[in-house]
């Protein structure tokens, strides 16, 4: 009989728990940085892998994009991006909040449906920032 | 392997993967981030580790992870899902063995480590550093339901064992 109980001595909190939380901490700290700050310029769309558009955020637009596995619904507007509908089970792209900002992200997984936002900063990449 | 640890692997991993499936049912805890999960079914893993042992842990997280894609008719996310619990099982396995940490920080880790594994998977499925952004939100997060968990898996090897 196996039927020994785990070991849960050790419960809620150890003195070397402490060392655990400072480092999320700091790895927290240090993501900071990373957090979308940039106001979005216009919007990178992939489907299936390959770029299917860019947008400028300042327009309004409502568009189906159809990939092999299903479509999206991509609505355009006031300079967010969001979807509006999709063909996909899980649903997680419809209920993704609206997007503005440089570097966030819709991803539509089972559809390989790709927003990202970019910055005014990424347009100079391109153009050596003479636009 | 005999019967009755068999069917204890069984009961758990059909556990695991009932909560795995009602969970995605539950509407997202970050509406932004609607693929942030608390991550439930980590309590029969963890559970099942502590009762049976790693092979048992490993072998429900992989059917778990599998059949929860295959059942919510999205593939897809088994590339997400069993990289991330295997190395977050991993790091759990380690830190027991370490015997230096409590359960819930253990688990808490566990939650936090899944969380980054899939945000490197989804790096690399979509070709892009940006998702990284969201990392910050993915750790506060993990470690929150993760600490949730264990507190869930201190009560329930308490009272219940099979």
């Amino acid at each position: 009989m196996n039927t020994a109980k785990p070991n849960t001595k050790k419960g809620f909190f150890q003195k070397a728990d402490l060392l655990i939380y400072s480092i999320l901490l700091l790895l927290v700290l240090t993501t900071l940085g990373f957090l979308p700050k940039e106001k979005g310029a216009y919007a990178e769309i992939y489907s299936d892998g390959k770029l299917y558009g860019v947008y400028d955020l300042n327009t309004n637009a409502e568009m189906k994009i159809e990939g092999k596995e299903g479509y999206n619904v991509v609505v355009i507007a006031d300079s967010k991006v969001w979807v509006k509908e999709a063909s996909c089970p899980g649903q997680d792209c419809v209920r993704h909040k609206e997007i503005s900002k440089a570097n966030q992200t819709i991803i539509c997984t089972p559809n390989r449906l790709i927003i990202i936002i970019k910055g005014k900063s990424d347009i100079d990449a391109y153009t050596g920032g003479g636009l | 392997m005999n019967y009755k640890s068999l069917a204890k692997l069984i009961i758990l991993s059909t556990l695991a993967l009932i909560i795995g499936v009602i969970e995605s049912l539950i509407p997202p805890i970050l509406p932004f981030l609607p693929f942030v999960r608390i991550g439930l079914a980590n309590i029969v893993i963890i559970y099942a580790y502590l009762l049976l042992g790693s092979k048992q842990a490993y072998t429900i997280a992989i059917i778990k992870s599998i059949f929860t894609g295959l059942i919510l008719g999205n593939p897809i996310m088994i590339l997400y899902s069993l990289p991330s619990s295997l190395i977050s099982l991993t790091t759990i396995i380690l830190l027991f063995k370490a015997n230096k940490n409590s359960l819930c920080a253990i688990s808490s880790v566990g939650a936090v480590v899944h969380n980054l594994a899939q945000l490197v998977v989804a790096a690399i499925m979509t070709g892009t550093i940006a998702v990284v952004s969201y990392a910050p939100y993915f750790i506060i997060v993990g470690a929150i339901a993760g600490y949730v968990v264990g507190v869930l898996v201190l009560f329930l090897s308490k009272r219940v064992t099979i």
